[in-house]
């Protein structure tokens, strides 16, 4: 349909390429591996950022959602970040890790973190006190209760904060590479638009939606599924 | 068996035992001035109106809630904080679904830092004698309420505690299951002589299944009355007249505790006396057989619903594997263990 929308040549082909111009780019760049050092480049700084985030979201998200003092310090905070587009914090982060990876992970990490963390927060209040005090009264405390317990029961609830977490952290990383950072996806698709060379664009989109499909697909779609057939939540959709 | 515990102490001693509610409406007294003494095996059932502060008694004594006056001492020693020594059942089963029937019942094994293998023995050895032993694979979503319960009661059965602490655990079930429910545990208390206290709102459940019924009256709950059970037991369902006759008794009992006549009922409890309490159980078997007769017609109409509810509920059992409720021995040989 695309092809065939291109032969009638309403629009130009520096405006709306056609799919054979895309593949063509996209094999030259695959040849001079401008494409792979740009795609690993970009899945390097969100695995890096989101594994900072999620390691460490998960964390105070856990502590928060069991102390009110956390809650009513570090929670309110949190809650005042969310609202922040995590891109805002990009300037501050040029100037103080300068033009390099670290002000790149910096973004990321306060997109994906705050997400993390509320949504756990959020899964630990969420926990039913019965699921508390059946495990205390069976000789549960401290790190066994973290462990045995509350990380379990607020998994379905962390699960979200992971999912929005990644979205967040894909969205930062494309603001920032088409903003100022070097190497990248999104730096490919700015020098695209640079060049005035649509087909580099629209094969740098295409594969931006692959790449969020196949991580949505294969990791949270069946993470999730799994959590929720053992949780009984979800019985029989089909 | 003996009575009393080491040194003559009471298994379980309440002095004066208060619970205050602090809310930004003010202060709540949920538990005012419990006095209570409980041997060791007795089978002691609390009744009393929905929010008299029973539930909360229990979770008080198993050190799950703080109290904020007066003193329970648990063999003795004064209960501050949880032990695995006084284990509660909940009226929801409170399973974990991460964990599969198996590791559930684990759970306290591995709390208490039991190697791996001697708890999945113990474990196992617990399913078999609730007759769950198919299903220790299968997650709690897929367990009836009435399996859930027995998986619960296996969970705590495994950690073999001194005193169980029963709230309301079988109020969710259907009727059949209660009853068959009812049977096992007299079976495995007789057995065991284990402490037991249960707390429940039906009255005929406390009859049938106490030595010792234990009357609250509600905000603040207070003990009102305390009526021992005579009975000999196994106790069915209306098989003595002294049952109809008891029910009768404490349904006027709860009447009168209602919140607009608490301190009507304290005097009536300060005014009993051992000996009118005897005459009024003399007056009882008299009234038990006019009841006896109520008591049949009731039956009839209960048999009635029975067969509706069965019909009701006929559809859910065919789903799961029909669950049987004989093991009462191997629980009760469990329990004595």
């Amino acid at each position: 349909m695309w092809q065939v929308a291109c032969s009638l040549n309403i629009w130009p082909e520096y405006i709306f390429p056609s799919p054979l111009a895309v593949l063509r780019r996209f094999i030259e760049t695959l040849h001079n591996s401008t494409l792979l050092i740009a795609i690993s480049t970009s899945l390097r700084r969100i695995v890096i950022g989101f594994g900072i985030s999620l390691i460490g979201g998960v964390i105070t998200g856990l502590l928060v959602g069991r102390s009110t003092l956390l809650q009513d310090t570090i929670g309110s905070i949190m809650l005042g970040l969310q609202t922040l587009p995590s891109i805002c914090w990009l300037p501050l982060a040029l100037l103080w890790f300068g033009l390099s990876e670290r002000a790149i992970l910096f973004v990321i990490i306060m997109g994906a973190f705050v997400a993390v963390a509320v949504s756990t927060e959020v899964g630990v209040r969420q926990i039913p006190p019965l699921y508390l005090q059946a495990a205390r009264n069976m000789g549960a405390r401290g790190f066994r209760l973290y462990w045995d317990v509350i990380i379990p029961a607020a998994l379905p609830g962390m699960i979200t904060g992971m999912k929005l977490g990644w979205s967040f952290a894909w969205r930062s990383l494309m603001a920032g590479e088409l903003l100022y950072v070097n190497l990248g996806l999104g730096h490919l698709l700015m020098m695209g638009r640079e060049l005035s060379d649509m087909a580099q664009v629209v094969m740098v989109m295409l594969i931006l939606i692959i790449i969020g499909l196949i991580s949505d697909k294969l990791i949270f779609a069946r993470l999730e599924s799994f959590v929720y057939e053992r949780w009984g939540l979800r019985k029989d959709i089909r | 068996m003996a009575n009393f515990g080491l040194y003559g102490v009471p298994k379980l001693m309440l002095k004066k035992v208060s619970k205050t509610y602090a809310s930004a409406r003010g202060q709540t007294d949920a538990l005012h001035q419990i006095d209570l003494s409980v041997k060791s095996g007795e089978f002691v059932c609390i009744v009393g109106p929905s929010g008299c502060g029973k539930s909360t008694l229990l979770k008080l004594i198993a050190g799950l809630d703080a109290h904020t006056g007066g003193e329970i001492l648990a063999d003795g020693r004064r209960v501050s904080g949880p032990g695995t020594d006084r284990l509660l059942l909940f009226q929801e089963p409170a399973l974990f679904p991460w964990l599969n029937v198996l590791h559930n019942v684990e759970f306290g094994l591995k709390m208490a830092g039991v190697p791996e293998k001697e708890r999945r023995e113990k474990a196992l050895g617990v399913l078999e004698l609730v007759n769950l032993l198919k299903f220790c694979n299968a997650y709690v979503h897929e367990l009836s309420g009435g399996m859930k319960q027995k998986v619960a009661l296996a969970r705590a059965l495994v950690m073999e505690p001194q005193m169980l602490l029963m709230d309301e655990p079988f109020a969710a079930l259907d009727a059949q299951t209660r009853a068959t429910l009812h049977e096992e545990l007299q079976q495995a208390w007789l057995a065991t002589k284990k402490t037991i206290i249960f707390v429940t709102h039906n009255i005929e459940e406390a009859v049938r299944l106490a030595d010792r019924v234990i009357v609250f009256s509600s905000r603040p709950g207070r003990i009102c009355r305390e009526i021992p059970v005579n009975m000999a037991r196994p106790r069915g369902s209306y098989s003595y007249a002294g049952i109809a006759a008891l029910i009768e008794e404490i349904a006027a009992e709860l009447k009168s505790a209602t919140p607009d006549a608490p301190l009507e009922g304290r005097a009536k409890a300060a005014e009993l006396t051992k000996q009118e309490f005897i005459k009024q159980e003399l007056a009882k078997q008299e009234l038990a057989k006019q009841a006896l007769t109520k008591q049949a017609l009731a039956q009839k109409d209960q048999a009635k619903q029975d067969t509706a509810r069965e019909e009701m509920h006929s559809e859910d059992y065919s789903q799961k594997v029909p669950v049987s409720y004989t093991a009462h021995s191997s629980v009760a040989g469990r329990l004595q263990s």
